[in-house]
């Protein structure tokens, strides 16, 4: 029954553009226009005033005086759990504490370091065990289990922040954490998260192994810069512009890692939900992000470009398209579930309809862009709406050269040099990139639809490790 | 997971919602401008009474703003761009918006003529250029005096009069025109300011398409607003969409396949290159007797004052690098003018809010506006009683200049708003409403074909005089001419090519009736039925 109903709306959709294609063309036209163009609006918002955009806007931070705790769940990563540890234990702030979330028995690597560490750093690291009686291996079992361990362990905190295994937080975010909580009252911090390997250099892709292992890795980073570079700028524009917009209008889907809890909102979220993650959720950082959107808390978004968390693209296409299955799915599933039309007010539910489908609408947009310009202008449709087919294509056209500009930009701002054939691969696979997209989301939608759930895990490689 | 026990809606807190945004924001505008505001709004409702009385009357019907209105009832009723061939003469902005207005508002239906729909179009293009005046003024740092000033002086020249009642497209060009330049001065410097800006100046030229020389102008006054934090991507967004805005009349041609010149087709291109090579020149501003030369002597009989003193006030306001851009504008427009091609007699339309803004302008720098007088050697140097003195001796200039003004416009403004004698061509329009069959095949003055059409209902729709022997798919049908209807002056004109089928259809014709005297008269012929075209 729930794959009849879409089923039947496709074939009435065709039926439609068979039968009255000028009227289809003008409508998705229509469409489609007003997605290119809250797009642009929604990623230019960094820089639609200029006081968006000030190096001041964030003020300054004074000496950090809250208590917290830092939680990075790991799984099988003794390739970076080490360096990421150190790291992380030696940040600049007087009161913090380290959480790794390990399963002892399923993965006695990362747990051996773990423990190393924390024996290295005894004040700063304690090591929290995953549940072990569940077989069921993901992130949101881990953060509730280790928030648990801490209430029972009476460690006194007043905010939680999340670090992925391969994050390395710049030495002084925690002062600008602790000084926005104080200064604006927010109840979330998610800070700036920001993928660095982005084009055809080859010390941007991992060495593999076996015979010319050194050509085989030029080769690969050439093939694979076309989706790199658009998927590093995606990043460079969610956190810089997107996030700051949705927290404006208090519509939030928060990110996985950098992001950073106020204690009593933690347990707000648990007095109404029974716990604090969703662990029955692909994306649980959307999830809470929409909880405190309903709840009414207000989040703040933190870009500043020396502070942002460094990372790493999927090592491969087809780890990409994995990861966006499982963002994809989860976002239709905070969607089917409906928290969000507890929002107040009327824009905002509409708002988190747009948000949550975004990724929808815009592969859509892209992928089908061009093609009804090409139908409009090949089957005789009226100029007028020839011309309406015109405008969405062109504002695709206008986002890549925002791209290329932006892609500029981003090796200024970050001291990479960007090369001629990175700007190439660039616009070459801008469009390949938004079919990727588009086969991401009907493949999320399939295994939504088949009632498939099970985790999908970004694997991580350390690449990111060079540039910092 | 469920929701255990989800707070109430309403007990939830700290939403955000577009409609109570946009009310305090409204809220905010009115408190932040109320003071404008008041001023403002008895101004253009003065300035409207002045443009609507007597709009019946005075000035005579023109075959140009017939034809745009032609036009715009072909974009209401018929979802074309005209009622003959549409042949790239004018860009299609202008009429489409006519048009719509129509088919928003049943225009066409409102008044007994659609001249009189034109003249209420006009109004509204006249107000909404009058308030983007005073929004220009207060951006480039005017008093609200001073942009006061400005509106007064666009709003009341007896020249903005004559040229502001009938439907001509520099208009409409002239609202959006200065729309782009009160954008492009926005002190939000937004990317939503600047793409706004850029889309209206599209929007003028796709309303007239002379406003693309003032793109320097334009550029200028832009450029000069830009802020280095997001400088880049306030161009990249607003020069695109402005270039895109503007793609969409040569998008037009090309999805039409008539862009490029082909034989026996008309095309965008080849129409251009007609009409800036092709068309003959008006002459020299300086040669004496040249098309231009008279020109101007005509708009300097109607009113010699805002025209020259606007000139005047040029120099003064390149001094002032606030006044610049909009002094650029004014200069370009003259030496358009002096160029020597063909200039059409409502050319000077834009001319008149750019004099007007200068000699406000001007006014304001001499006054030593701090906004505007600093950093030019107009700036204030004495202490307070300097600034004092200055003051009053501008305030008792300006109010001379007003005085003046008042005197010197008194008379034209009367003629204009009383009610003269009435048009002839509307007088043979209403007797061919009664006393000629719907059937009959009538050639007639382009002003009233729209009423004959719409109001009267003739079919077959009668034929603009100036298509009979130029429009190709009007000389293929015609079978028989039955009436003509044009005013005297058509078959006295100097170049009998112009009119050649309508002259020897007068030879075979007897005269019905007669309206008005001089070369206004309109005397209705009807031709004989054994003569054929």
């Amino acid at each position: 029954m729930r794959v009849l109903v879409p089923a039947g709306l496709l074939i009435a959709v065709t039926e439609l553009a068979v039968f009255w294609l000028s009227g289809f063309i003008a409508a998705t036209s229509v469409f489609m226009l007003a997605v290119a163009v809250t797009t642009l609006v929604f990623q230019l918002y960094k820089w639609w005033r200029p006081e968006n955009n000030d190096p001041g806007r964030y003020g300054v931070p004074d000496a950090p005086r809250l208590p917290g705790v830092i939680l990075v769940p790991m799984r099988h990563e003794e390739v970076v759990a080490g360096e990421t540890l150190k790291r992380l234990a030696n940040l600049n702030h007087p009161r913090y504490c380290v959480v790794p979330i390990i399963d002892h028995p399923d993965d006695p690597g990362t747990a051996a370091i773990a423990h190393r560490a924390a024996e290295e750093f005894p004040h700063r690291i304690l090591v929290a065990p995953y549940p072990e009686e569940n077989s069921v291996h993901n992130k949101p079992i881990g953060l509730n289990a280790a928030i648990e361990y801490l209430d029972a362990a009476g460690v006194e905190y007043d905010w939680v922040g999340i670090a992925d295994a391969e994050d390395l937080f710049h030495p002084d975010l925690l002062q600008m954490i602790d000084y926005r909580f104080r200064v604006t009252g927010a109840a979330v911090v998610q800070c700036g998260v920001q993928l660095m390997n982005f084009g055809t250099d080859p010390a941007s892709a991992r060495l593999p192994r076996g015979p010319f292992k050194h050509l085989r890795r030029w080769a690969s980073a050439h093939v694979s810069a076309w989706w790199r570079a658009a998927n590093v700028l995606e990043y460079y524009k969610w956190f810089q512009s997107r996030l700051k917009l949705q927290a404006a209008i208090r519509v939030m889907p928060l990110g996985g890692n950098t992001v950073f809890f106020r204690r009593a909102f933690l347990d707000l979220v648990k007095k109404h939900y029974g716990t604090v993650w969703d662990e029955d959720c692909l994306t649980e950082d959307c999830k809470i992000g929409i909880l405190a959107s309903v709840l009414g808390c207000p989040v703040d978004v933190v870009y500043l470009e020396h502070l942002v968390t460094r990372e790493e693209t999927p090592s491969s296409l087809h780890g990409l398209i994995r990861q966006r299955v499982r963002w994809m799915q989860g976002f239709i599933y905070v969607f089917a579930e409906g928290d969000w039309r507890r929002l107040r007010s009327l824009s905002q539910r509409a708002i988190a309809v747009y948000v949550l489908g975004f990724q929808f609408f815009q592969a859509f947009t892209a992928v089908f862009a061009p093609i009804a310009l090409f139908l409009a202008l090949n089957h005789k449709a009226p100029v007028g709406i020839a011309l309406l087919a015109t405008v969405p294509f062109a504002l695709t056209l206008l986002n890549l050269i925002l791209d290329v500009q932006m892609l500029g930009q981003f090796g200024r701002t970050f001291g990479q040099r960007v090369r001629f054939r990175d700007y190439l691969g660039l616009i070459v696979g801008s469009y390949p990139y938004q079919i990727v997209l588009s086969v991401a989301g009907a493949w999320a939608l399939t295994r939504h639809l088949m009632g498939r759930n099970n985790w999908v895990k970004t694997t991580h490689h350390g690449v990111h490790l060079a540039h910092t | 997971m469920t929701a255990v026990a989800l707070p109430a809606r309403h007990a939830l807190r700290g939403s955000w919602s577009m409609s109570r945004a946009l009310v305090a924001w409204i809220g905010q505008w009115l408190r932040r401008h109320a003071v404008s505001l008041t001023i403002l709004l008895p101004l253009l409702g003065f300035v409207a009474a002045v443009q609507i009385t007597g709009a019946r009357s005075w000035p005579s019907y023109v075959d140009d703003s017939g034809v745009y209105l032609a036009q715009a009832w072909a974009v209401a009723y018929q979802g074309g761009l005209s009622p003959y061939t549409y042949f790239y003469d004018h860009a299609p902005g202008g009429w489409i918006q006519i048009g719509m207005w129509a088919a928003l508002t049943g225009g066409f239906n409102r008044y007994r003529s659609a001249m009189e729909f034109g003249a209420e179009v006009m109004l509204l293009a006249k107000l909404a250029a009058g308030a983007m005046l005073y929004a220009f003024g207060r951006r480039l740092g005017f008093s609200r005096p001073g942009a006061a000033l400005a509106v007064v002086l666009f709003g009341l020249c007896p020249l903005a009069i004559a040229l502001g009642r009938p439907a001509f497209l520099d208009n409409i060009m002239i609202a959006w025109l200065l729309a782009a330049f009160v954008l492009a001065y926005a002190p939000s410097r937004s990317i939503g300011a600047a793409s706004g800006a850029t889309l209206c100046f599209a929007m003028a030229v796709l309303s007239k398409e002379t406003a693309l020389v003032l793109l320097p102008a334009f550029a200028w006054a832009l450029g000069s607003n830009l802020d280095r934090r997001n400088r880049q991507q306030v161009l990249t967004v607003s020069i695109f969409c402005g270039v895109l805005a503007l793609a969409m009349w040569p998008l037009f041609a090309l999805y039409k396949g008539e862009l490029f010149p082909r034989s026996g087709q008309t095309s965008l291109l080849g129409t251009a290159a007609w009409q800036l090579a092709g068309r003959p020149s008006s002459g020299w501003l300086w040669e004496g007797g040249s098309g231009v030369r008279a020109l101007l002597d005509q708009w300097l009989a109607v009113d010699p004052y805002l025209l020259v003193a606007g000139v005047v006030a040029v120099p003064v306001a390149f001094a002032v690098p606030r006044l610049r851009p909009a002094a650029l504008a004014l200069v370009i427009s003259w030496l358009m003018l002096a160029r020597g091609g063909h200039v059409p007699a409502m050319y000077v339309v834009v001319l008149l809010p750019f004099s007007a803004l200068m000699v406000a302008g001007v006014l304001e720098a001499l006054s030593g506006n701090r906004r505007i007088a600093d950093g030019s050697p107009l700036r204030v140097r004495t202490r307070w009683i300097g600034r004092v003195v200055r003051g009053w001796y501008t305030l008792l200039l300006g109010v001379i200049l007003l005085i003046g003004t008042a005197l010197v416009w008194n008379g034209p403004i009367r003629a204009a708003t009383t009610a003269g004698e009435p048009q002839p061509l509307r007088q043979a329009t209403d007797w061919i409403g009664s006393h000629v069959p719907r059937d009959k095949v009538l050639v007639v003055h382009d002003a009233i074909w729209t009423d004959l059409v719409h109001r009267y209902g003739f079919s077959p729709h009668p034929i603009m005089a100036d298509k009979l022997d130029h429009d190709p798919q009007v000389r293929e049908t015609l079978t028989r001419i039955d009436y003509l209807v044009v005013p005297e002056s058509y078959y006295r004109t100097s170049d009998p090519a112009a009119y050649p089928t309508l002259l020897r259809a007068r030879d075979h014709a007897v005269e019905v009736a007669a309206f008005g005297t001089g070369s206004r008269a309109v005397h209705v012929y009807r031709v004989s039925w054994y003569w054929r075209p």
